[in-house]
């Protein structure tokens, strides 16, 4: 036995998906900020999937009794004008941020995957074409288009999701694409076309297992955005209708009393806040333990 | 010993080690090296992939890789301990003092500098040289005329692109010397390059060498090159220095058993003959003290089959990469007509640019051709694209690919690669572990990831993907010139058994000639796209030939030759196109007559097999 081959011998347990999903753990686990940014994620999906059980009371009950009440009592975080309690919606806030954005979030990645694989396999001009497109959906502001598309459509959650998927779809396929790109002039791709291999096959079997790094890093880090970008949505009045209990609509019906009751704006702005750097850290960690280099990406 | 012994020292390397940290191991990549080199020598540095000498090389220019470091031992360059400067020493100690000319000029310029200001960099701690203008200009045209680079005075207005891959390498052989190096150190500088521009390099830095007189050290795993160009030799085996001396002892008269195995898996372009491959373990036992197993030294001679059924016919095949026909240009590949039998090993030849790989994606249905046919077997036509061809016939063609890290998908198994076309083309009674073991491998490799194999092992894989499917023809492309000289010969050995075994035709194309006389039956010899001279193998390394070949046979290096031949100016550049009419040789043959420019030369018949395109009479084409 040579060297060499010890060396194989010893890399063999590190093959397969498990094993893999070990070492991508470990290596998280390795740096403070991505373990933080998981835990601050994991424990924001906690909240939300229980809010029902932790939660004090009826986000959406009024209680004319108890307007403006300040924490105490059966109010950990006191309640609100209409006397709901605080604590309760922001905990049931987390349900609509967390479902509309990693839904419209996984829906833009998926769609931008699929284009971006279609663009670099067949190239010529309908790459040309798929590639125009994008450029100019990304020419147009994000909030701009998504209150384009709220006004035509209404409010919601299924119009929210349509608008994030129109907006993100083209920034996923530009890198998606340009990672697709980098291994479709590989031989086992020729190899695979010289087979006569159709074009699902090729994307899904010999493209796709090599771009799920990237396709993982995009999603985490286009979620952050999303959160931020549906709450913005709901903030200014074309998100969420009253009385769904969201964080970006709390801020902006408690706002001007701020100086009474302020949890009522405080709580879901921590929230949100800690939610979006946990995401951030999450997909900054999760890129540099997957090898992908994100600052590539963001530059294109 | 005397100071005025160090002084003459050129390189003082002493017990040195480098190493890294994997974890809390310490890897060594280079153990125990002692090497000494006097100003006027040049030391060749010889050793398979992995073997350290290029870390040997950086820590020649004072450098290491950031994790490596210097685990004991010293470095003296020109008397001065390089691992002792700091900072601004080290720095003004390499300006001034080592240069590097990198394996790959063309990725090593700048592409958005033009070649004046590249060079002008490099010069700049030359004071008188860089006072003014015109001279930095005199010096950069200076620079340029040393290396024989053609109209220097044009291309200091030039970018890296406009130049061919031989200039880029005497650019960057130019700009190496701008500093007056006292230590000149080059990686692998002529790999890439084409047999009759590597000569023309070489020829050209063995004359540097004599006009200017520093040190050379020369990193190469072709035992040729170093053997024209070197001294000395250091021969590298995992890490360690096993043999070193001067050149013509070690190379004549080798003692240590690598360097004997290295030797003897070279194949040479005067003898015919698969030969034997490096026996690794053998070597292990040796350097362990152990007996060596015997080892096996012959030749292995292949018998080209006699009279067996066509597998492909290529008829009058035309492609062109312009879509619409353009004046003064001509076709990439013009008029080729090409056979393969059941079981013949067909070398298709030429330099890189000449339509080779071309004419193989044709074949395999992923290029357009403008005209011409192709048959598979009996009669079977092959659709110009794969969309349009029946399984039958994709099985019965497939690929094998020259770089075996890109051929095989880096996260799929091993028995994913081979399983696919066994399902695909519903082949019975084969499993992926039969497969293996057909191509030499272990069976239980099949759970195994691109990653975890060598090179060699790898190159196995992507010949089992092909074979396993039944093919009829199989297109190998290149599929040894990523792999060191001792898995070669293994490679080539596989080859000509599942030729004979499994009846499998192979188009093998190469630029290696040495490769092609030891495994080929039939040569076709490409020259730009056409059709120059064609074959059985011993009549084209016979006594006849075209005058490209004979440009060919006359460009390879190798050990013991007397390299006193040099390369006549001008032969060494490609036009970058065919020429519309008349001889694509025409602008580089050493019988060109007035004909020869406007008429496409006739075929002669030297014998029943072997034809070349020519207009000289069969008499001139005659060699010694």
């Amino acid at each position: 036995m040579t060297a060499s081959t010890v060396v194989v011998e010893r890399l063999q347990g590190t093959r397969g998906f498990w094993p893999s999903l070990r070492r991508v753990a470990r290596s998280i686990l390795r740096s403070k900020p991505a373990t933080l940014g998981f835990a601050l994620v994991i424990l924001h999906i906690l909240l939300a999937l229980l809010a029902p059980l932790i939660a004090p009371g009826n986000p959406t009950e009024n209680n004319a009794a108890a307007v403006l009440q300040l924490p105490g009592g059966p109010y950990p975080l006191g309640t609100d004008t209409l006397g709901r309690d605080i604590l309760s919606r922001t905990l049931y806030g987390g349900q609509y941020a967390l479902a509309v954005s990693f839904a419209s979030t996984a829906l833009a990645v998926l769609l931008g995957t699929v284009i971006a694989g279609l663009a670099a396999f067949y190239g010529g001009w309908i790459d040309q074409v798929i590639t125009r497109l994008v450029d100019s959906v990304l020419a147009v502001p994000a909030i701009l288009a998504m209150l384009v598309l709220v006004t035509v459509f209404g409010s919601g959650p299924q119009v929210i999701v349509l608008a994030v998927v129109v907006v993100y779809t083209g920034g996923v396929t530009r890198v998606v694409r340009a990672a697709a790109m980098d291994v479709m002039p590989k031989d086992f791709i020729i190899a695979a076309r010289a087979r006569g291999e159709g074009v699902f096959y090729i994307l899904s079997r010999e493209v796709f297992p090599n771009i799920l790094d990237v396709v993982l890093v995009e999603f985490a880090m286009r979620a952050s955005w999303v959160v931020l970008l549906v709450s913005s949505l709901s903030f200014l009045g074309f998100g969420a209708n009253p009385p769904t209990p969201d964080w970006g609509l709390m801020v902006a019906e408690n706002r001007s009393l701020m100086a009474v009751v302020p949890l009522a704006t405080l709580a879901p702005i921590v929230f949100l806040a800690t939610l979006i750097v946990g995401l951030n850290l999450a997909a900054d960690g999760l890129a540099k333990s997957l090898g992908v280099d994100r600052m590539k990406e963001i530059l294109g | 010993m005397s100071a005025a012994m160090t002084e003459e020292l050129e390189i003082d390397v002493k017990n040195l080690a480098i190493a890294y940290m994997a974890g809390t191991r310490r890897v060594n990549v280079l153990e125990n090296i002692s090497l000494q080199l006097r100003t006027g020598e040049i030391l060749g540095l010889v050793g398979e992939s992995g073997s350290g000498k290029s870390t040997m090389a950086g820590v020649l220019l004072a450098s290491l890789r950031t994790s490596s470091f210097v685990a004991s031992g010293t470095v003296q360059l020109g008397g001065v301990d390089v691992f002792k400067l700091k900072g601004r020493e080290l720095r003004e100690f390499r300006a001034s003092h080592v240069a590097l000319v990198p394996q790959n000029a063309g990725a090593a310029l700048t592409p958005t500098m033009r070649i004046g200001e590249q060079l002008q960099e490099a010069f700049r701690l030359d004071v008188a040289a860089s006072a003014s203008r015109e001279s930095r200009d005199a010096r950069s045209i200076e620079l340029l005329d040393l290396v024989r680079l053609p109209n220097a005075q044009a291309a200091l207005q030039k970018y890296p692109h406009q130049f061919s891959g031989g200039q880029q390498q005497r650019i960057g052989i130019a700009m190496a010397l701008a500093a007056r190096p006292r230590l000149l150190v080059l990686d692998e500088p002529t790999t890439g390059l084409d047999v009759v521009t590597q000569a023309a390099i070489l020829d050209t830095l063995a004359r540097l060498h004599q006009e200017l007189g520093m040190a050379m050290v020369m990193v190469s795993h072709d035992l040729g090159v170093i053997d024209k160009m070197c001294t000395h030799i250091a021969v590298l085996r995992q890490g360690k220095v096993v043999e070193a001396g001067e050149t013509r002892k070690v190379l004549g008269n080798p003692q240590h058993p690598y360097t004997q195995g290295l030797l003897a898996s070279v194949p040479r372009v005067s003898v015919p003959g698969i030969p034997p491959s490096l026996d690794d373990a053998a070597i292990d036992a040796f350097e362990r003290g152990t007996p060596m197993p015997p080892q096996e030294h012959a030749l292995h001679e292949r018998v080209a089959p006699q009279d067996t059924a066509s597998v492909l016919a290529i008829r009058g095949l035309t492609v062109d990469y312009n879509r619409r026909p353009k004046p003064g240009s001509a076709p990439t590949v013009l008029d080729v007509d090409l056979d393969v039998h059941a079981g013949e090993i067909v070398a298709l030849v030429g330099e890189s640019g000449s339509g080779k790989s071309t004419i193989a994606n044709v074949v395999a249905g992923l290029q357009k051709r403008q005209s011409g046919e192709l048959t598979l077997g009996a009669g079977t036509e092959l659709a110009p694209a794969v969309a349009h061809r029946t399984k039958a016939v994709r099985r019965a063609v497939q690929i094998i690919f020259q770089n075996a890290d890109t051929s095989l998908n880096p996260r799929r198994t091993v028995r994913d690669a081979i399983t696919r076309p066994l399902r695909l083309f519903h082949v019975k009674g084969l499993s992926a572990e039969d497969a293996l073991v057909q191509v030499g491998l272990p069976p239980n490799f099949t759970e195994r990831l691109p990653g975890q194999l060598s090179g060699g092992q790898r190159q196995r894989v992507g010949i089992a993907r092909a074979v396993s499917a039944g093919p009829e023809l199989v297109l190998a492309d290149e599929i040894v010139s990523a792999l060191d000289v001792s898995v070669q010969s293994s490679i080539l050995r596989l080859m000509d058994r599942l030729a004979r075994n499994s009846n499998i035709g192979f188009l093998f194309i190469t630029h290696d000639l040495a490769v092609v006389r030891s495994v080929a039956d039939r040569v076709v010899v490409l020259y730009l796209g056409r059709i120059v001279e064609e074959g059985a193998v011993a009549e084209i390394f016979g006594t006849v030939s075209h005058p490209y070949t004979r440009l060919l046979l006359a460009s390879v290096i190798e050990v013991g030759d007397d390299h006193s031949a040099m390369v006549p100016p001008g032969q060494d550049e490609v036009p970058s196109g065919p020429p519309a009419q008349g001889c694509p040789f025409a602008s580089r043959c050493p019988l060109v007559m007035d004909v020869c420019k406007t008429t496409t030369p006739p075929v002669i018949q030297a014998s029943s097999t072997h034809s070349i395109r020519c207009h000289a009479p069969i008499e001139k084409l005659r060699g010694d």
